[in-house]
This record gives structure tokens, sequence and C-alpha cells, in this order.
């Protein structure tokens, strides 16, 4: 086994679509098809596309929500997919969550002492008695008064809510943590505070990310590498810096064409007809084909696999024109 | 040539449980032929709240207007009878909002709705109207046009359902389009399209009203810029001046805010705090809290609009320099 932290091995998540009256399942949306990457201790992937193309399918797969249909998964040594639930248990507290939505993760009901020292008590971490130390502690980490303890989630604006997520999340002391869209939903003031925060808790505890969003400026800012998905596959992946400076894949150049960037060039811009086709219905070939306007024939037969580009191995596009100097 | 639209000293307010709360403040803008205007803000500082009561489309009797003037082409919207409302609404003043699929009506085909709407504005037989909304759905690219229009909104996609908003808002030529958050639930390749075809309504001298949380899409799509900030505007301009050359001190920091002006991996320049409530507003300047360049005078007095080379900033720095 290699030094990785997770690793992931053409994984495939389909969802059964059912119909008639005996709820038969007819065919499968491919929500995830064939995706395969690892995540080194502490480095940051970053993972975008447009809605519906599969990012966060593929998180709950790995966070093991959703059942995988194929394929590997191993969180340093472990094979999460045949691993005991005793021993996912344990493995749990190294893989921890934060979603976009900071109104809907937090249980209203529940003191912000309570949420954030759960996850400790259930792994068995630290005793009841400690809680409200601990929590102090994670309140502060996180950038909030350590005497909010006591109070109710209601009572916390988006951007504290989102702390109080963040500080549930590396409760545990995490190796990966794997964030949903977690600032999308912020004001941009807001937003640069979190950002922030993610970032000196990465380096505090050297935490490994899996960062997803669609913002294109948000994940080139906070990751070493950037992985594009569409339609249930990864299309291009490598590092930042290759990925908005030399991308390959003309999926991803249009994405980020399509960003409205302050200072740009207003009138030259690739525009990408139609819409994201049906995760039902692909299209064969390569999935991208029907709005690529470098498509050739083989594109339309033949589906393209990630391949180096320009022989970087690190630089990887599922395009049978990656290297063509015409694009 | 007067204004297309001019709003002065707008004031909304919010009866709640906890007593009035003002929303917006002594608000005025004026919005020119041939300028597309972008009103720009966090959430909460009161920009849909202006938007909604162009058209008088905020709750009653919950809101109330309590100061204030909107005229269009001289008339205030604000006085004027529900009637004589009517006729403007779609008509004259078009807007599209963030939800597209709570702005149509879940229950009627697409191709009806177009088509009542040509009716009703203008008196077009439906044997007319309904070939004249297919070839507005196909203008606005919509795949499958005269197909679509049997469709349900439930039917399409997001960025479906804001172009049939757009096609809408596009066959009866409106003077002013107001757009609020057309596209933030959008994806950035739908988005750039979306932009595209209010560009082109633009082109036939639709004024624009563009309401968004996103300097990006302001620098894309706009002429003129009023920055918001708890219930005020706190800077105007064009949209060259105010990117090349942000007078006041929370435009600055919007503009610092966004990820691609700093270095990959280093901290954001984040504005510390949060935004205060409007129900409780600092005393002197709103921002005076979280300014890294307030001075005593502004805890304690709050600053007016002051000139600045191609538009206006509520900030004493601003006044100094005049």
């Amino acid at each position: 086994m290699n030094n990785a932290l997770l690793t992931v091995q053409s994984l495939a998540t389909y969802f059964p679509v059912k119909k008639g009256i005996f709820s038969r399942a007819t065919h499968d949306i491919r929500a995830v098809d064939q995706v395969s990457f690892s995540i080194e201790p502490g480095e940051a992937l970053g993972l975008v596309g447009e809605s519906g193309c599969g990012k966060s399918p593929l998180a709950r797969t790995i966070l093991m929500l959703e059942n995988a249909t194929q394929g590997n998964m191993f969180f340093e040594d472990t094979d999460l997919l045949s691993a005991s639930p005793a021993q996912l248990r344990r493995l749990r507290r190294n893989m921890q969550v934060v979603f976009q939505d900071p109104f809907a993760s937090l249980n209203p009901g529940m003191t912000i002492m309570e949420l954030i020292t759960e996850g400790l008590i259930v792994h068995g971490l630290i005793q009841r008695s400690k809680r409200a130390e601990v929590a102090a502690t994670l309140l502060q980490e996180v950038g909030l008064d350590p005497d909010m303890g006591n109070r109710f989630p209601h009572e916390f604006s988006g951007g504290q809510r989102q702390r109080i997520c963040i500080a549930r999340a590396i409760s545990t002391r995490p190796k990966l943590l794997i964030c949903d869209e977690a600032v999308s939903a912020l004001d941009v003031s807001v937003q640069a505070q979190i950002m922030n925060l993610l970032m000196k808790l990465r380096q505090e505890l050297n935490l490994a990310f899996l960062f997803i969003s669609h913002d294109l400026g948000v994940v080139s800012h906070f990751c070493d590498r950037i992985a594009v998905m569409y339609l249930g596959k990864i299309v291009e992946i490598g590092s930042a810096h290759e990925i908005m400076h030399n991308p390959r894949h003309p999926y991803t150049k249009a994405l980020l064409d399509a960003i409205p960037k302050v200072g740009s060039d207003k009138s030259e811009r690739l525009r990408l007809p139609g819409e994201i086709p049906s995760a039902k219905n692909p299209p064969p070939g390569c999935p991208f084909h029907p709005r690529c306007r470098f498509a050739i024939d083989s594109c339309r037969t033949t589906p393209p696999t990630l391949q180096p580009c320009e022989r970087n191995t690190k630089h990887q596009a599922a395009c049978h024109r990656r290297d063509d100097t015409l694009q | 040539m007067p204004p297309l639209l001019d709003i002065q000293n707008l004031t909304v307010t919010f009866d709640t449980d906890d007593g009035p709360v003002t929303a917006v403040n002594q608000l005025s803008l004026t919005l020119e032929q041939g300028q597309i205007l972008g009103l720009v803000g966090e959430s909460g500082c009161g920009k849909s709240v202006t938007a909604m009561s162009i058209l008088r489309l905020l709750p009653q009797p919950s809101t109330r207007i309590t100061s204030g003037k909107i005229l269009f082409h001289g008339h205030d919207l604000l006085q004027l009878p529900t009637a004589e409302l009517q006729d403007i609404r779609g008509s004259r003043i078009s807007m599209i909002f963030q939800e597209p699929m709570t702005a149509l009506s879940p229950l009627h085909r697409i191709g009806n709705q177009l088509v009542e709407t040509l009716q009703i504005h203008r008196k077009m037989p439906r044997k007319q109207a309904w070939p004249t909304a297919a070839h507005w759905l196909k203008r606005v690219g919509l795949p499958d046009a005269e197909e679509r229009m049997y469709a349900y909104p439930h039917q399409l996609s997001g960025g479906q359902r804001q172009r049939v908003m757009i096609a809408m808002a596009m066959m009866l030529d409106p003077a002013v389009l107001i757009a609020d958050e057309p596209t933030t639930a959008l994806d950035v390749t739908v988005q750039a399209q979306i932009f595209d075809l209010m560009h082109e309504m633009h082109k036939n001298n639709t004024g624009m009203l563009f309401i968004t949380h996103d300097m990006g899409a302001i620098w894309q799509m706009c002429t003129h810029v009023a920055v918001m900030y708890a219930t005020e505007i706190v800077e105007t301009g064009t949209v060259q001046e105010i990117f090349s050359n942000p007078q006041h001190p929370y435009t600055r920091a919007l503009l610092a805010a966004i990820p691609a002006n700093t270095a990959p991996g280093n901290p954001l320049p984040a504005i510390p705090g949060a935004v205060p409530s409007p129900r409780n507003l600092p005393k002197g300047c709103h921002f005076s809290d979280r300014c890294p360049h307030a001075f005593d005078k502004c805890h304690a007095q709050h600053p007016d609009l002051y000139p600045t080379p191609c538009g206006q900033s509520r900030c004493f720095l601003s006044e100094e320099k005049t």
C-alpha cells in the first residue's frame, strides 16, 4: 500500500430508478461513475462541477452514507467497503464532514456544548464531566466566545453556526475533513472569515481536505489539487495552478471562462451551449461531446479515460484532444 | 431628459412583534436611460426590499413605506391607484426573481402563462399570442420551444425556468427590468447564458436594476453601481471607478475579500465581525464598528453622502477630500 490517507479506486454509485406498481428497477442513474483519486495526509483536494454532476453523492459514498455499487475505498490501510461495523466506528472519528446549510445540520433542541462534544462522548474520548471544559476550548479554537456553550443554535448567525459545525467536525481530531459546499451559503465577508478559519485549522491540525464547491475561485484559493467532475466522472485532475492556468479539458476551460471575474475582458468569453445532460441517459462516447466545440468522430464513439497531459502524470484529463494544440 | 426611474428618500419600515424596524433608510437612486445599475450588498442590507418597493410588492400591512417617492416617467408609483399600477407591472417595469419556480404558477402550462401575459398586457388574441410566445421561447434559447410550451414549470430545469421568466419579461419590451439575484441559484455556465440574454435586452434600450451580492457579476453586467450596507447606500459610481478606485472602506473591504485578489493559500482580508442587525445599528456610521479607518467622529455622528470623482460616498474621509 502507498502512504495515501484516502484512496478511491474505480468507485461507482448508482441510484436505481424504480417504475411501475412493483417498483422494479428499470435502469440506473450513474451518480458516481468509475472515479479514482487519492488524498495524501494534510493535502487539500478540491472537487468542482455543476449541480447534478455527482459531487455530493461522491462525498456521501466516501462517508459511507450511500452504498457504493462498485470499486474500492481505503482509508490508510483499511478497506472501507469490507470493514466491520466496529472498525468503521473507530474510523469515523478520523473522517468528519461540514455541510452547506448550517441551519439544517444543527439539532435545534441541543445546546452548543452538547452538539460539539457529542462525537467525543460517542467515541468515548472524554468523560461527560469534562464536557463544558472541552466545549469552551473548541469554541475558542473556531473563534467563538467560550462562554456560549449553553446557548441554542437559533441564537447564532449563519457564519457563527458554520463555525459551530466546524468545531463539531474537528472535535474528534480527524485526519480528513470533507467540506460539502461549506462556504457557499455565506456572504462574501463571512465566507472570507470561514475560509481563513479552515486554513488556520488545516495548518494547526495537519488536516487533509476534500473540499467540494461549485466556486472555482474559492477552491483554487484553498486547495493544492483540483478535480473537475462532469456527469459522474472526473474529467480532469491536477494541481490547482495547472487547472487554473493550463486547463486541458474543454469543459474545465468553459467552466473557468464562465466565472465573472473582476477586471476580465467582458466580451471575449467562450460560451458553453446547452445544459448538463441527464445522468439517466448519458450520451455515448465522451459525455461532454454534445456541448464540445472540439468534438471529433472518436469523441462520439469512444469514451476517453483519464490520461496524462503533456506527459505530466500529475495532470490528467479525460479528453481525446487534451494535447491538441488546436484547442 | 428625466431619469427612467427616480427613487427619492425611500424609507421602508417593517412592523414586527418587537416594534417597528427600518429596513431601508432614506434611500435615493436614479436609473438613467441605457444604464444597468447594480445594487450590491450582503444579506439583510435592504437591497431586495428596495426592489420590491418599486412595484409595491411588499406584504401589506406589515410593511409600510413611511416616506419617499418613486418616480417613473414623472408619476409617483407609490401614489398610483392599484389599477394603474397593474398596467405598469410586467408591461413597463418587469421583474425577475432568484427562484423562478415561485414566480411561475405550478398548475399552468408554460405556454398558457406566456399567452396570458400577452392577452392581458397587449390585448393580443390567443391565436396570435401562442406563436408569439413560442417565438420568444426560441429567442431565449430554450430547446424544442414549441414542445416546451406544453410543459409545466416542474418539468424544466432551474436555468430553463429562468429563461421562461426572461422571455416573459422580454416579449413585453419593458422600459425597466428589475432583476433580483436572477442567477444566484444557477450554475456559472448557465449564468453566463442568462447574462447574454440580459445584455441583449439592454441593447434594445431596457434600463436595468440588477441586484446581486456578487462583485464579479456586477463587473460583468453593469455600467453603474450602488453599494448598500445596513439599510443605506454607502457608495455610488460607475463600474470602472468603483472597481479601480473605491472610496468607501466597506466597498474596498468587499472587493478585497474576493479570493481571486489574494495569492492562493494566504489569509483573506476578511471584514471582522458581522453585519449589524437593522434593529440594533451602531450610532454614527453603521460601518464604524468594523471599519479599520474609523475615528471618533465616525462613532458619534452619522455621515451623509459626499461627492466623489464620479459618484457619492457615505464616509467622513470622503468629506475631508471635498
